[in-house]
């Protein structure tokens, strides 16, 4: 009789969500290469949020980082060098009901994507925005980025560059209605997991900057901030990124810091004898442009030609 | 209906009423009247079944076919649904009874059409056999194109024939499989694409680089310098996991098979094996039901072999294939093994028999209880009616593990509700359908509608995953007047209208090779005795009734006259009764259990509604009483009072019977105070003192700190025995004698998180070289 050995089944019952249900495609970056961290993060807080995939998308530009959405089994959109943004505010304003993330690096982001990452973190939809930020333009192989160190030889500047980087979180917090701001590591898991499942919650955009190490380009970058944990300065708070113990062993060197001063969070971003990490900034009140954009969601066609009529009639002489 | 022309034997003189059986020993199966005479001679004139004179009932002939399966919607008769497209047209609705006749010549040649196509068709034929002037030509024609442009109706248009119910179920299985079938070709195509994709990358990478060249030939040589790109590229294996001979060897051979079963089938047309007796395959069989399941495990069998290598390629394509785990799984995979979705995607197998052949066939039940996607269609002539009927369909419910289906072609909608049923089923199907006789002369439609009212045919869907029982499973939902025992059919002939029954014994009436069961009672013959059948059915379950049974006729002249049946057919229509009785009680409709414990639970009510009602009167005496003497009291005691005291005011007594003041409730004596019991503070069992891990001295485990790993895929790529992901997907030591202390030591270098701590080497391990000891240290 058929059915019978039902042990057969290897498929979990299919509402139940584990690690393999988010895993996509092989992941092709590099071994050692951070990303691969940030996708196991991911992957857990979808499992741990039981997030339904068909109810997810993952949003990129171009990038290494940017092939993120392939690597989830979820709905992803692969988009045009530094557009990742506006697509991502184009889903939220007429799907709110998805989980929307994104990810972009720090060339797709910062440098030719900054003009939409300033209106989305003013529109401040809802969504998770993640930068991975290796310093460096990974996938066209060793172009200077806008958060490339002041004399790093790189194909654009083979004699080193001239300018020293941009600071993203000096930006983002001037940026009006940011509403949170956070910084991370790589290779602190329980850091990285807290802070994305922290901006997982966050009522609006949050803007994660990922310190990402690209072991086959930027691989010095971050060395000294592995090897010497004091090195990196830990933002505490009760409303802060909470980790555990351990995390907090390791990073020794710690300082108090409540997400809603604005100005401390200026002084701690602005100071580069460290690399801070933890909650810069949260302000769960702040206005969200979704809130308008999805207006008339449930409209029929009727309803929506109705109005439009009335629009109209209003010019009518 | 044929007229029955024996020689009327009216008013014989020898007439007894009544006479039992026991009397007439010779002819034991009649209820016979006309003592001492043949059977034969009974015969009077020429009569039909009452039920003709009903307009309701002439008014079912004409339900159903052509019928319209809308795209997404019910099945409705197709003529409604033309006429009120029609309407619009004035030109043609005048002319609909010749648009009818089309519709019916044009579904005889094509079976099944689109409406878009019979509507085409319709306005050609139309156009050539309409005699029409010039300018009522371009009017005419005007009005089909405007019809045709946005028809308000869309879905296959079926006409009814002997291939029907083929068509029906060809039309239902498309419907309910194809969606599925198209989505796991394309899975299929996506695993084949992936597959060569994963064994194009390992074949570049394991290429050696001159090969390569070669094969690029000098033409390429001069542009790019493939074993440079080869050294520098795959030397480092970007990103991707290499593959061992074993993977590559299991994704060719998953491979070769998706692309054969690619080949072999469409993804456009769901595959269904018809099995019949005496074609091919099962032509020589000496049993059709065993036959047609060896050809379903065929099939089953190649499609298995597809659905493994599908879950092979899965696993491999996630690197999930863990040898020691599925070789011997996939060794043992066959079709038994399939999933419920899986085995939904098996092509299925659909025996077409007749109830003989099913019958006779002693694999019934095997295949009934096989649990495989096989369905068996039987057509079931509803004529001749036949003195017995096989109910087929309600015995294999009995076996309570297949679909089953009794349908009819009197109601398309529920046959076609039923056949979608069966689509969506993994298990064995049987339907059973009532057809007309394509011969009779009978109205086919007729045939079948006459069946269903006389409960000939009973409408019932029994699907066993419902749940446990059969009132969960079984839905004789579609059945005319569910609710009661026959059908009732109303004759306007009488004043007031004469409300009948429709038995068996009327519909069996109508089937001329029946008739030597019915006689007319001439009217002057008419008496007590004699009992319309379903009444005698109702006095008999009460006991024997001293009766004789009839049904209603109508003679020559459109009088009614009584008609009087034979024992065998009154315990023919007995047995169809109890037939719909036993369906009413075991799909839940009418149960004669639910039916008595309500009586019982209202008995009950009643009597101790009646009990109170009969306190309340006791109480209400017995206070009356009380107020009486009372009243009377008071009267005597004022008199006397009045009659001592004259002339003072007469006493205004308060009633004793008025209730007291309500003396102040005594303060409940306040409880005494629980003891407290104090309790005293359990000192927490003192923590066992921490002991720190015991580990030899010169004997240190190698680990992995998990939490902190990265997931980055270095450790992993060094050795996958050694290292493997946990279900957080961070890495922990898997086996550590799988590798060497050197690659512990070369994997802890090499993790960014720092997390793999190599331990101390095992005394036999030889690459524990001073230098590489050095090396562990500081990660101890
Ligand atoms: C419009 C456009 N300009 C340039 C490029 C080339 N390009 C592809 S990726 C990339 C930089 C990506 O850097 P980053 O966003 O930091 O991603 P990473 O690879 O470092 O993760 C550039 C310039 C492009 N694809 N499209
Ligand atoms: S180039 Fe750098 S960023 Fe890109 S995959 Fe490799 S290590 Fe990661
Ligand atoms: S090398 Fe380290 S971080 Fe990477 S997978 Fe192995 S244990 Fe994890
Ligand atoms: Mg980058």
């Amino acid at each position: 009789m058929y059915g019978l050995k039902n042990d057969w089944l290897y498929e979990p019952s299919p509402r139940a969500f584990v690690l393999e249900d988010y895993s996509g495609a092989v992941p092709r970056w590099c071994p050692g290469c951070g990303d691969h961290a940030v996708l196991t993060a991911v992957q857990k807080l979808c499992r741990d949020e039981q997030l339904k995939p068909e109810e997810t998308v993952f949003v990129s530009g171009i990038g290494c980082s940017s092939r993120f959405p392939h690597y989830m089994k979820t709905y992803g959109f692969h988009g045009l060098h530094g557009r990742a943004l506006p697509i991502a505010c184009g889903v939220r304003s007429r799907r709110p009901d998805l989980n929307v993330f994104v990810s972009t690096g720090d060339g797709d982001c910062f440098s030719i994507g900054t003009a939409h990452w300033i209106h989305a973190l003013r529109y401040n939809m809802k969504m998770v925005v993640m930068i991975f930020d290796n310093n460096i333009y990974g996938l066209t192989k060793k172009q200077t980025s806008p958060t490339t160190a002041k004399g790093k030889h790189s194909n654009t500047h083979p004699k080193g560059t001239f300018l020293s980087p941009l600071n993203p979180i000096t930006v983002t917090l001037g940026v009006g209605n940011a509403s949170f701001v956070a910084q991370t590591v790589d290779w602190s898991p329980p850091h990285l997991y807290a802070t994305l499942k922290k901006a997982f919650h966050h009522p609006g955009l949050s803007f994660v900057r990922i310190m990402q190490r690209c072991p086959h380009f930027t691989a010095e970058v971050f060395k000294p901030f592995i090897e010497d944990p004091t090195q990196v300065l830990l933002m505490t708070h009760e409303n802060g990124i909470q980790v555990e113990g351990a995390v907090s062993r390791v990073f020794s060197n710690q300082i108090v810091h409540d997400p809603s001063d604005l100005n401390q969070a200026h002084n701690i971003a602005t100071n580069l004898d460290h690399l801070p990490i933890g909650l810069f900034y949260q302000n769960t009140e702040a206005e969200r442009y979704d809130q308008y954009t999805i207006n008339g969601l449930g409209f029929s066609d009727d309803q929506k030609l109705a109005g439009l009529q009335s629009e109209l009639n209003r010019f009518s002489i | 209906m044929s007229s029955r022309s024996t020689p009327l034997a009216s008013a014989h003189p020898t007439l007894k009423w009544p006479l039992g059986q026991s009397e007439n020993p010779g002819i034991q199966d009649h209820f016979c009247f006309f003592a001492g005479l043949a059977p034969d001679t009974y015969r009077t004139q020429a009569w039909s079944p009452a039920v003709v004179l009903s307009p309701a009932f002439r008014e079912q002939k004409r339900l159903g076919f052509p019928v319209l399966i809308a795209d997404q919607g019910p099945v409705t008769s197709f003529f409604p649904v033309l006429d009120s497209a029609l309407e619009k047209f004035p030109l043609l609705f005048e002319h609909r009874a010749f648009i009818y006749y089309l519709t019916r010549q044009a579904l005889i040649t094509a079976l099944e059409m689109s409406a878009e196509d019979l509507l085409s068709s319709l306005s050609q034929k139309y156009m050539e056999g309409a005699d029409l002037s010039q300018a009522g030509r371009s009017q005419v024609q005007q009005a089909w194109s405007q019809l045709q442009s946005n028809l308000p109706f869309r879905g296959r248009v079926l006409g009814l024939s002997e291939k029907s119910l083929r068509v029906f179920y060809q039309l239902a299985h498309q419907a309910m499989r194809s969606e599925e079938w198209q989505q796991f070709f394309g899975r299929l195509n996506s695993l084949k694409t992936d597959l060569e994709a994963r064994l194009r990358t390992h074949h570049m990478q394991s290429q050696p680089s001159d090969q390569a060249e070669s094969q690029l030939g000098q033409l390429a040589n001069q542009f790019i310098q493939l074993g440079a790109v080869n050294q520098k590229v795959g030397g480092k294996r970007m990103g991707s996991i290499p593959l061992d001979e074993h993977r590559v060897q299991r994704m060719r051979t998953a491979y070769d098979s998706i692309v054969n079963f690619l080949k072999r089938y469409s993804a456009n047309e769901v595959p269904l094996i018809w099995v019949e007796a005496n074609r091919e395959p099962c032509a020589e069989a000496e049993s059709l039901l065993t036959c047609a399941m060896s050809v379903h495990a065929d099939t089953a069998e190649q499609i298995t072999q597809c659905f493994k290598a599908m879950r092979i390629a899965d696993l491999e394509l996630r690197n999930h294939y863990h040898a020691e785990l599925h070789d011997n799984l996939f060794e043992r995979f066959d079709r038994h093994a399939l999933s419920p979705n899986e085995r939904r995607l098996l092509p299925v197998t659909v025996i077409y028999a007749s109830d003989p052949e099913i019958s006779k066939d002693p694999a019934l039940g095997d295949l009934l209880m096989s649990g495989a996607p096989i369905h068996l269609i039987m057509e079931q002539a509803v004529f001749p009616v036949g003195e017995y009927t096989s109910d087929q369909a309600y015995r294999a419910m009995a076996y309570r593990e297949a679909f089953i289906l009794e349908g009819s072609l009197a109601d398309p909608a529920h046959l076609y509700q039923g056949l979608l049923g069966m689509q969506v089923q993994a298990n064995p199907a049987f339907a059973v359908v009532a057809v007309p006789q394509w011969q009779s002369e009978e109205d086919p439609s007729f045939q079948v509608a006459a069946a269903v009212t006389a409960r000939e045919t009973v409408l019932f869907r029994y699907n066993p995953t419902n749940g446990p029982t059969f009132a969960t499973n079984l839905d004789v939902e579609g059945n005319p007047h569910a609710l009661k025992i026959h059908c009732p059919f109303t004759l306007p002939v009488t004043e007031p209208s004469l409300v009948c029954a429709f038995t068996f014994a009327d519909f069996a009436a109508f089937d001329p090779e029946l008739e030597h069961h019915f006689w007319p009672i001439p009217r002057d013959q008419w008496g007590d005795h004699q009992m319309v059948l379903d009444a005698y059915f109702e006095q008999l379950e009460l006991g024997q009734p001293d009766k004789v049974p009839y049904i209603w006729g109508v003679d020559s002249q459109g009088e009614l006259t009584r008609v009087l049946i034979s024992r065998k057919m009154m315990l023919a229509a007995r047995r169809r009764r109890h037939f719909w009785l036993s369906l009413q009680e075991l799909s839940g409709l009418a149960n004669a259990f639910a039916q008595k414990a309500a009586e019982l639970a209202r008995a009950e009510a009643e009597s101790e509604a009646q009990q109170t009602l009969e306190n309340l009167l006791a109480d209400h005496k017995r206070e009356l009483a009380q107020a009486t003497e009372q009243a009377s009291r008071n009267a005597y005691r004022r008199l006397a009072y009045s009659l001592v005291h004259m002339p003072e005011p007469a006493l205004v007594s308060s009633s004793p019977a008025l209730s007291p003041a309500l003396a102040p409730s005594a303060p409940s004596e306040p409880k005494p105070p629980a003891p407290q019991t104090q309790a005293t503070a359990q000192p927490a069992a003192a923590k066992p003192a921490e002991t720190a891990p015991v580990v030899p001295s010169g004997n240190e485990e190698p680990y992995i700190d998990s939490d902190l790993c990265t997931s980055c895929n270095e450790c992993i790529n060094l050795n996958g025995m050694m290292f493997a992901y946990n279900g957080d997907k961070q890495a922990t030591i898997a086996d550590a004698s799988a590798g060497t202390f050197a690659q512990l030591v070369q994997a802890a270098n090499k993790c960014p998180a720092r997390c793999i701590h190599p331990g101390t080497p095992r005394p036999d391990d030889a690459t524990a070289t001073p230098d590489v000891v050095a090396q562990a240290e500081p990660f101890r």
